[in-house]
């Protein structure tokens, strides 16, 4: 059997990004889920917070998780993929992740024979939920958020029929 | 020493040119058409918000390629007239009276001097600068026959002096009200209109502002200025800094942190209010990059193209090295990143978002070659855990990151 070579080192890089789910999700910079891969298979998990996706080898190895519309941040992240030989991978269905604090749109890049997953935020959002997830959405801490308090009794252009 | 002696030597200190900055000192006029101190001009006009990042990259362009760039900042939508006219009055518009050429300020290697040119009165700009996109000029989209490219993305601050310590957020409503409402407003001590500031409705950043609280730039309430610089002469001249306040791009800003504070913006739809920068204090354009700073949009590139759809050759040059596309200095292809970054821009392979218009929508930006950590190298943030790291080709990079100006993206 020809063993697919996936790259840990390029998952875990890769997943920087998703790493910024447990941020999003209340946990930290240290939450980063660890990918193992051995002998066609790939298992992937990480602590509470940050979601997991795990499979059991072969050649085609299947990931399989329950997808979790509307998830609550502490609920694992689904993802459904299956995993071929020659290190190619292919998500062989629609990644429907929700939930206000977590990032969507996990893709798998198998270019140059490593394997990435590529976080697209705004995957399965409309133009106006992908905007809102920008300028609503979570910072670091160490990022100023003021309240700029409450709105003049008289706006524009009410003002100018006055 | 003649003119263009002095010239000759200073350009050989502009590889010194970091973290610069522009002066405004103007030395003796000449004819913009001289081409014994501006060799192989390439004509330019449009936003003076561009001018002071403008002058440090004309500086090495000047240096490694011989090219002297010569800018006339007429405001934004008048430098996307000067490559199409407007409907309302289609004839050609040149470029009149003085415009600008940069050089290695003699006291201070870091920073540049504006020196004023005479133009003649046929000088058609090759290229055209707006913070605003054309339809945002001319309210109708872009003809053919006009190419654009877009540049460094710049962000809009309101401002207030900086004894005014009271005034730390603003939101989109509330600022609509201080411009669109004036001695109406009803919003704190922003009542009156000698004390407000505006810049002019063919000003790219008054559009900018506009185009986030919902009032028309047509319409502000306030004292007019013709650049940045004026607004914050105008700014600091009110003689109760409590209730003055304005607006300025965010290069601009850079080298006046000093004299005035900026305003954290909360825009529509927005539950808080941010700065550009992580705080009042940084200087990492962190909510710039990443979307939460909502006054924010890339400068645009105008030129007129030929019938292969092609700009001429010499603004083409320009165009890609003002936009990133081609380097500056083959030698240090990273300068350009650190120019723009350090003065108060974001080059465009930072950004993790793009807008489909100007106050428009957010959507997830990639880079095709991105330089976000090049980008914090210059400006001195601390790397977050895990990311950038150092590298010398891609090979020493996982992940199926690149090597980009020496660390893995």
């Amino acid at each position: 059997m020809k063993l697919f070579k996936i790259s840990t080192i390029a998952l875990a890089m890769a997943l920087t990004g998703w790493g910024a789910c447990g941020n999003d999700s209340g946990g930290s910079k240290t939450d980063v889920p660890v990918l193992t891969s051995t002998g066609g298979a790939i298992a992937m998990d990480g602590p509470s917070g940050t979601g997991g996706i795990s499979g059991t080898g072969g050649a085609t190895t299947k990931l399989d998780a329950a997808a979790t519309p509307d998830a609550p941040p502490d609920v694992p992240i689904g993802l459904d993929a299956s995993v071929t030989v020659d290190v190619s991978i292919a998500i062989d269905a629609a990644i429907t992740l929700d939930g206000p604090a977590v990032d969507r749109g996990l893709t798998i890049d198998t270019a140059g024979g490593e394997v990435a997953l590529v976080v697209d935020p705004c995957a399965g959002l409309t133009a106006a939920q992908c905007h809102d997830h920008f300028i609503n959405g979570p910072t670091d801490p160490a990022v100023s958020a003021l309240d700029p308090g409450a709105n003049p009794a008289i706006p524009y252009p009410t003002c100018s029929a006055q | 020493m003649t003119i263009r002696r002095a010239i000759v030597a200073l350009a050989g200190t502009a590889g010194m040119l970091l973290g610069a900055s522009t002066a405004s000192a103007q030395t003796t006029t000449v004819a913009c058409s001289d081409t014994s101190v501006l060799p192989n001009p390439v004509f330019m006009g449009g936003s003076s918000a561009f001018e002071p990042i403008l002058g440090l990259l004309a500086v090495q362009i000047k240096s490694k390629q011989g090219v002297s760039i010569v800018y006339a900042p007429i405001a934004s939508c008048n430098g996307v007239s000067a490559i199409s006219p407007p409907a309302d009055n289609p004839v050609a518009q040149p470029l009149t009276g003085t415009a600008h050429y940069y050089t290695v300020d003699p006291t201070d290697s870091t920073k540049v001097v504006n020196n004023s040119c005479n133009l003649s009165g046929n000088t058609m700009a090759s290229v055209g600068v707006s913070d605003a996109a054309f339809d945002s000029c001319q309210g109708v989209a872009k003809p053919a026959g006009i190419g654009e490219w877009t540049g460094p993305v710049q962000s809009m601050l309101i401002i207030v002096p900086e004894a005014n310590v009271t005034t730390t957020a603003i939101s989109a409503e509330q600022a609509a009200a201080i411009w669109g409402c004036g001695a109406k407003s009803g919003v704190g001590n922003f009542t009156n209109e000698s004390a407000i500031q505006q810049r002019s409705a063919t000003s790219g950043t008054q559009i900018l502002v506009a185009r986030n609280i919902g009032v028309p730039e047509t319409a502000f309430k306030g004292v007019s200025n013709s650049s940045g610089g004026n607004l914050v002469t105008s700014l600091l001249a009110v003689a109760d800094p409590q209730i003055a306040i304005g607006f300025l791009a965010n290069d601009a800003y850079a080298t006046r942190r000093s004299v005035i504070n900026s305003v954290a913006f909360r825009g529509i739809g927005q539950k808080k209010a941010y700065y550009a920068d992580t705080d009042a204090t940084a200087d990492d354009l962190r909510n710039v990059r990443d979307g939460h700073y909502m006054i924010q949009g890339p400068l645009h590139f105008f030129s007129k193209l030929d019938s292969t759809n092609q700009p001429a050759a010499s603004a083409k040059l320009v165009l890609d090295w003002l936009t990133g596309a081609a380097p500056i200095d083959t030698a240090d292809p990273y300068s350009y990143v650190r120019i723009v970054s350090t003065n108060g821009d974001v080059p465009q392979c930072a950004m993790k978002v793009k807008l489909d218009k100007d106050g428009g929508k957010f959507s997830p930006f990639t880079p095709p070659v991105s330089c976000g950590c090049a980008f914090d190298k210059a400006k001195n943030v601390k790397f977050a855990a895990g990311t950038c790291a150092t590298c010398t080709s891609d090979a020493t990079c996982a992940g199926g990151t690149h090597c980009q100006f020496g660390y893995c993206e």
